[in-house]
């Protein structure tokens, strides 16, 4: 039970408070007066509390109310926390707290100089110092690229704020999105018609075109990319060629078992340690659709109207028998007709 | 709305029957039902004029006309119908259709039944006579176009507008009730009756060939070849018109299998056209039939061109893949062919409403995608999908910014394809409190496009005008006696000119024709 002392630098802790604040630390959740009474013979309420106040004052412990009641509980910092927050002023320590328990969806400087409660200069100076000191910084959210969101020096933005696998550097990444789809729309394709004869078709029992965790286990295993995708971006890359038209979804007939038609990924074990899949959804909201590619979706047939000027006109409207833009003199036509 | 159409409808009718003619038409158009007199009144034209294009239009079914009692005397009401115009713009379409289908023969006799407006048998066979063909030849084409219902005998109601014949049945069934003025429900009530009845009596009259009456089972066509002697033993007081709903119907057909063929395989597209031959004699409007006839897996199985094969994955050569390709057609999410039931294999249509909408559905696309590009595409399909959604709903799930998707959105807006319906929180209907929902929808989109390409129609045409009017010395030439025999000969320059008139002119009316089946898509599918 016991801890390492206070480091050197720190406030100097008496033996009694090392005591009190190791039973603390021991009750991961917060500790009540009771919990704490039980731990340690002959000590009273007063002592223990007078004990609480210098710990707390050293920023070792954090008062908090537990349960229901708000009975009064203590929680020990850690004692990394403690040596970052030991040395802060009262301000700065309101600051921290704010941020931090804002954790990783961030807090909004309006919002965080309101709660504090300070005056707006004493606010901002002591945010551009928590930020100096690499305490503390801000970001910019995806969807409000004007609002500055402040954060813990150490966390990662959440998928809110930097808009998830689809964002690099604050912009939708077009061209990766293309890419991507791009790859996934071959992988369809190969799927999607028999090998051995490119003009038949599967019959339509046939189980074996991909689903969307086929497609990110296919994804996670090319190495096509070094960015994390969940199954819910894969997801919306095959909604997103679905809606291109590109590719048709079949329902799922029942359960879909691991036939060795899937000889693509080379290992059954569906938990792959390498950098791509961190969670690997299997339900059946996910699975519930196969996909299959359109056979000449690419090669529509092409459309009269816009062959021909009029259909990409921009002054059609304006176009009239008579009128100063008409057919007669119109210039599209020059072009059309004499190309 | 009107203008764009009667702009073209001019252009048609001065191209297809002259300056004269036109006139008449343009002033029956504009002025709607109209009596002799009040067009000699209007037209500076000779009476001798009037009557005559009058005459040329009613034989070319363009005019209907009534007679109708005003008091003591009959008096003859004419009008145009503006549709009938326009249909002449796709006679070629018309034409390519009957040679796919009914051979080179069929197609000579078709186009003099074009020609003509209306013709009767001998007259048919003499137009059409060329070295080569013997009279029998043609009587098959006849027989064939017949059978087919291609063109079809006219009646003596064919030259009273429907509007005059609606007038004269509701005035026989007010005369057979007493005579005495009904009230407005009762009117009501009467024209639907009526309506009725036009409907039911529809079998019976106007679609038949000859002298018998409308086929609608294949198994009374087995004296097939006895109702073709009696068709051409027809005698020569009945005239014959094309039937341009049937062929509406033909093309659609066409088109429908076509997408089949494009979507999936050779195959395929194989089995929905012998799907939808099997019941086309039953089919009578393109706008009212809702689905094709069953037809069984095994009776399809027969119908199908041995030629080109059902390929099915892991099953081997040689058996029959007709019920796989019929499922996964069904599966397709186009929905076009549904199952019927269980019976003999399973019975299988094609669902012609769903197929009319694909039709204009996918010629929408293919315009959004290239005027507006990919994601204006992606998006305007999303919206066909999921109806009703607001900008940003639309943005994440096309997986584009928000400011593309806006883009494309008004884009498409200004053009006729996407919509916005607002839905107010309050009742000040402040547009800040407003749900502002995108959606698409393809009839209200058929109308404008419809409009557009009727305007653009009237663009090539006055285009086309333009071009050979800049040329019309060059072509009194080209008529000149001493050229056409051979004693005198063009320039170079002039030579290079005529070669690129003939280019420029191929181009215009190669596109007018396309426009011309964008039209026909979107009015008669």
């Amino acid at each position: 039970m016991s801890k390492r002392p206070a480091k050197a630098g720190l406030t100097v802790l008496s033996s009694d408070e090392q005591t009190l604040l190791a039973i603390v630390r021991a009750h991961a959740k917060g500790a009540d007066l009771d919990d704490i009474k039980g731990q340690l013979d002959g000590w009273d309420d007063n002592q223990i509390l007078t004990h609480m106040n210098a710990l707390s004052q050293k920023q070792y412990v954090d008062f908090m109310s537990m349960g229901k009641s708000g009975k009064l509980a203590f929680k020990a910092r850690s004692a990394e926390e403690a040596t970052k927050t030991g040395g802060m002023k009262d301000e700065e320590r309101v600051i921290y707290r704010l941020v931090k328990e804002a954790k990783n969806s961030g807090i909004w400087i309006k919002q965080l100089k309101d709660r504090s409660g300070l005056h707006t200069q004493l606010a901002n100076t002591v945010i551009k110092n928590l930020e100096k000191k690499n305490i503390i910084k801000w970001v910019k959210p995806v969807k409000t690229p004007h609002k500055k969101v402040y954060m813990l020096f150490e966390l990662e933005p959440s998928t809110e704020l930097t808009g998830g696998a689809w964002y690099t550097d604050n912009e939708m990444d077009m061209d990766f999105i293309e890419q991507l789809s791009t790859q996934v729309y071959k992988y369809i394709v190969m799927k999607s018609f028999p090998a051995k004869n490119k003009d038949a078709i599967f019959p339509p029992s046939h189980s074996a075109y991909p689903s969307a965790s086929d497609i990110h286990k296919f994804i996670s295993k090319s190495g096509l990319t070094t960015v994390p995708l969940s199954v819910a971006d894969v997801q919306a890359l095959l909604d997103r060629l679905y809606y291109d038209g590109k590719v048709t979804r079949i329902q799922k007939s029942g359960h879909h078992e691991f036939d060795d038609s899937d000889r693509m990924d080379t290992d059954d074990d569906f938990l792959d340690e390498d950098g791509g899949g961190r969670e690997v959804v299997r339900d059946m909201d996910t699975d519930i659709w196969m996909y299959k590619a359109v056979r000449g979706s690419a090669l529509e047939e092409r459309n009269a109207w816009t062959d021909m000027p009029c259909g990409r006109c921009p002054v059609f409207d304006f176009c009239s028998e008579t009128g100063p833009v008409n057919p007669s003199n119109c210039r599209y036509f020059k072009d059309w007709l004499s190309a | 709305m009107p203008g764009v159409r009667l702009r073209l409808a001019k252009a048609i009718l001065l191209e297809h029957f002259g300056p004269v003619v036109q006139q008449v038409g343009v002033a029956l158009l504009e002025r709607g039902r109209t009596t002799l007199t009040v067009l000699f009144r209007r037209l500076e034209l000779s009476q001798k004029q009037v009557r005559e294009s009058l005459f040329t239009l009613i034989q070319h079914n363009v005019v209907t006309y009534a007679e109708t009692a005003e008091g003591s005397r009959m008096v003859v009401y004419y009008q145009a119908d503006i549709d009938a115009i326009l249909v002449r713009d796709r006679f070629p379409l018309y034409m390519r259709a009957v040679r796919e289908r009914c051979g080179d023969d069929s197609e000579k006799m078709f186009v003099q039944v074009l020609r003509h407006g209306r013709a009767n048998y001998d007259l048919l066979v003499e137009q059409s006579r060329e070295p080569g063909i013997t009279r029998d030849q043609l009587s098959e084409a006849f027989s064939t176009l017949i059978d087919s219902r291609i063109i079809r005998e006219c009646h003596a109601q064919d030259s009273i507008s429907t509007e005059d014949r609606m007038m004269g049945e509701e005035a026989a069934e007010v005369a057979r009730r007493g005579g005495l003025p009904l009230t407005a429900t009762e009117m009501t009530k009467l024209r639907r009756e009526l309506a009725l009845r036009r409907e039911v009596s529809y079998d019976e009259s106007a679609e038949t060939g000859a002298k018998r009456k409308v086929v609608l089972d294949l198994e009374e066509v087995q004296n097939k070849k006895f109702a073709a002697e009696a068709n051409t033993t027809a005698d020569p007081t009945k005239f014959y018109r094309a039937n341009f709903d049937r062929l509406h119907i033909l093309l659609r057909n066409a088109a429908v299998a076509r997408v089949a063929e494009q979507r999936m395989n050779l195959g395929s597209g194989e089995v929905v056209r012998k799907l939808l031959s099997a019941s086309e004699h039953k089919m009578k409007h393109c706008k009212t039939d809702w689905k094709s006839d069953p037809v069984s897996q095994i009776m399809l199985s027969s119908l199908l061109d041995p030629n080109i094969p059902l390929h099915v994955d892991g099953r081997p050569a040689g058996s029959s893949g007709t019920l796989d390709y019929l499922e996964a057609l069904t599966q397709d999410d186009m929905h076009l062919v549904t199952k019927e039931s269980e019976a003999g294999g399973g019975q299988f249509s094609v669902n012609l409403q769903t197929a009319g909408i694909e039709l204009k559905g996918r010629m929408m696309e293919s315009i959004v995608q290239e005027k507006f590009g990919d994601t204006a595409r992606r998006i305007w399909r999303i919206l066909l999908l999921m109806q009703k959604l607001n900008e940003t709903q639309v943005a994440k799930l096309a997986l584009c910014p928000l400011k593309t998707a806006r883009h494309c959105l008004y884009a498409m807006m200004n053009a006729g394809l996407a919509f916005i319906q607002d839905v107010p929180k309050t009742l000040d209907h402040s547009a800040a409190r407003t749900f502002f929902l995108w959606y698409v929808s393809i009839p209200k989109s058929t109308t404008q496009l419809a409009q557009s390409a009727y305007s653009t129609l009237g663009n090539l045409k006055q285009r086309r005008a333009t071009e050979i009017d800049a040329r019309a010395r060059l072509i009194e030439k080209m008529g000149r006696s001493d050229i056409v025999d051979g004693s005198a000969q063009l320039n170079d320059a002039e030579l290079l000119a005529v070669d690129n008139l003939n280019r420029v002119v191929a181009t215009l009316v190669g596109s007018e024709v396309r426009v011309a089946e964008m039209v026909m898509t979107l009015e008669e599918f």
